[in-house]
């Protein structure tokens, strides 16, 4: 998903650019309030696996590849303005040191990976956990369900992008974008249920979302 | 429950690695979703035709110079793996810790650290400059690192300092051997006597402005003026400047012999302050460059300079090695210690810079 340089028109770049960095801005005041001595290394891992995870294509199908975003799942263990942050760093270095995605286009992987997947994804996730009454099956189900939504809402905000931009048309590009990644979606759904539910199962301490009670947007104080 | 933390970290970062160094190499080389739907629907070669960042040392998830794929793939994973963990351990503790305009500031830094290159020391670590220069409108830009400990006992007092410095620095070549330099550094230190704090501070120090012009260039020797004055954007009341505008002006000399480059520089500084200090200030320093391999130079530096303090005559003095890397011929990283000769002098500094040109 993450858009090259010259797939986008300049007016699109400065835009998601200005928001994402105005997100971040107010993502770093966010993290400041909750993070403590223990959630700095806990960023640490988190940033490192998800950049190793999503070096690894899967097959789907029609000689397509997918690969794991991450932005759930770290949503859900470190609230959802760290998640942020952290998907900004891992694009930060693939695009700097990997030449994965534009330079010019980061501010729009931001947007699509970072506010849509991250931000947009938890909100789903904490919309459906609360529905289901913090049920233990309610958080699996809002988990994967969420997931799903993150890599189908980020590839449709590039299509959308790429309409904006003039580069394909919306008919066109949105389908075709949501089509594919509504498949890659599943991966990353059965990935991000599998390892929060191994980390539940050792560390339950560390998934900040799961709560049985209490404050559950960002860890309690 | 610490140690246990410390336990899932080390568990976390041993599975990031494992995946990287025998999963990866094994991924489906397919396109991805955006990939094929660019190819499909016909707008693939928008993407090929311009890239505005040329410089990613590791391209395509691949080391360039190592031939096998797999190989190549999974240490270039392991690479970033490595550095993404640190970096967002690094910015997670800031933000952890620090108040919001110095954490806005810093993490602002960690993410212009690639894109930056030359300084007022031409080749970080070194103290001394050379008389290099960026050519007609070409820039660098360097942001060069430093954290720096000194203690001193007196009286039987003892007092810690520890301190640190970002500086950004922007060369331009007006001409091919005229370059304008403006140099933005911030610094931070804290004072500590017998263990308790006397003085904390941290912010933006003097600002300043150079024009370096090489005037004669020949058998490997080449000779260069540069000119200088810096502002007092420094809380002189905090001791991060001077509170004044002051000047000065250094004369630096190159030699090149094959793999060599020696570099002499004799300067005056201006000391304007307000505090009751000297007011002229020598520096004399030398440098040696030796070029190991293709990419790698090794650097060792000695200098001294006029202690500021009317009350000593005993003249700071420092002797410093280090290593510059080129990861591309645009793109250096660069790290040096620094020790103190004598007690006016720092006890010991650690350097770590990038610079890039474009």
């Amino acid at each position: 998903m993450h858009i090259p340089d010259g797939f986008l028109s300049h007016g699109i770049n400065v835009a998601t650019f200005v928001i994402s960095s105005g997100a971040c801005a107010y993502g770093v005041k966010r993290v400041n309030r909750n993070f403590g001595e223990r959630e700095v290394p806990l960023m640490g891992v988190t940033a490192a696996f998800i950049f190793a995870a999503q070096m690894i294509n899967f097959p789907i199908a029609g000689g397509t590849s997918g690969h794991f975003l991450g932005a759930v799942f770290s949503s859900v263990l470190l609230g959802p303005w760290a998640s942020l942050l952290i998907m900004t760093i891992v694009l930060v270095v693939q695009c700097l040191g990997f030449a994965d995605g534009g330079l010019t286009a980061i501010g729009s992987n931001i947007f699509n990976m970072g506010i849509v997947g991250s931000l947009g994804g938890y909100s789903i996730f904490f919309i459906l956990y609360n529905l289901f009454q913090k049920s233990r099956k309610g958080f699996f189900f809002a988990l994967t369900i969420s997931s799903w939504f993150s890599i189908v809402m980020g590839a449709s905000g590039a299509a959308i992008e790429l309409a904006i931009s003039g580069t394909s048309p919306i008919q066109v590009a949105l389908p075709a974008m949501a089509g594919i990644h509504a498949i890659i979606g599943i991966g990353e759904a059965i990935i991000t249920t599998t390892a929060v539910s191994l980390i539940l199962k050792t560390r339950p301490d560390l998934v900040t979302s799961y709560a049985k009670k209490g404050a559950l947007y960002e860890k309690a104080a | 429950m610490k140690k246990r933390l410390d336990g899932f970290v080390l568990i976390g970062f041993g599975i990031a690695l494992l995946l990287t160094l025998f999963l990866s190499p094994f991924a489906s080389t397919s396109p991805d979703g955006l990939e094929k739907v660019a190819e499909t629907k016909g707008f693939a070669e928008k993407g090929e035709s311009w890239k505005f960042w040329k410089y990613a040392p590791l391209p395509d998830y691949a080391i360039p110079w190592i031939k096998n794929e797999k190989v190549s793939t999974a240490l270039s994973g392991l690479i970033g793996t490595l550095a993404i963990f640190f970096l967002a351990f690094g910015i997670g503790r800031l933000i952890k810790k620090s108040p919001p305009g110095k954490k806005m500031f810093l993490i602002l830094l960690l993410f212009l650290l690639p894109f930056s290159s030359t300084s007022v020391f031409a080749a970080h670590p070194l103290i001394t400059d050379d008389t290099g220069t960026q050519g007609k409108g070409k820039f660098q830009l360097e942001v060069n690192s430093e954290v720096n400990y000194d203690k001193e006992s007196e009286a039987g007092v003892k007092t810690k300092t520890k301190g640190g410095e970002v500086a950004t620095t922007l060369s331009y070549g007006i001409i091919d051997n005229v370059d304008i330099v403006l140099g933005i550094p911030y610094q931070w230190f804290k004072v500590k006597e017998d263990g308790e704090i006397i003085s904390r501070e941290k912010g933006l120090s003097d600002i300043s402005l150079e024009l370096k012009w090489r005037f004669y260039e020949r058998d490997g020797w080449s000779f260069a003026l540069k000119p200088g004055v810096t502002f007092p954007t420094g809380k002189e009341e905090k001791d991060l400047g001077t509170g004044r505008t002051t000047y000065g002006l250094f004369f630096i000399t190159t030699k090149e012999i094959g793999p060599w480059a020696f570099h002499l520089n004799f300067g005056y500084m201006r000391n304007e302050n307000k505090l009751d200090e000297r007011k002229d200030m020598w520096h004399i320093s030398l440098a040696s460059e030796v070029k190991l391999i293709k990419n790698l130079r090794l650097v060792a530096n000695i200098g001294a300079e006029r202690n500021p303090d009317r009350t000593s005559n005993k003249h700071p003095a420092f002797i410093l090695g280090g290593l510059i890397y080129s990861i591309t011929e645009n793109f250096d990283i660069d790290f040096g210690i620094k020790g103190g000769l004598n007690k006016p002098e720092t006890d010991l500094t650690i350097l770590v810079g990038m610079a890039l040109r474009f």
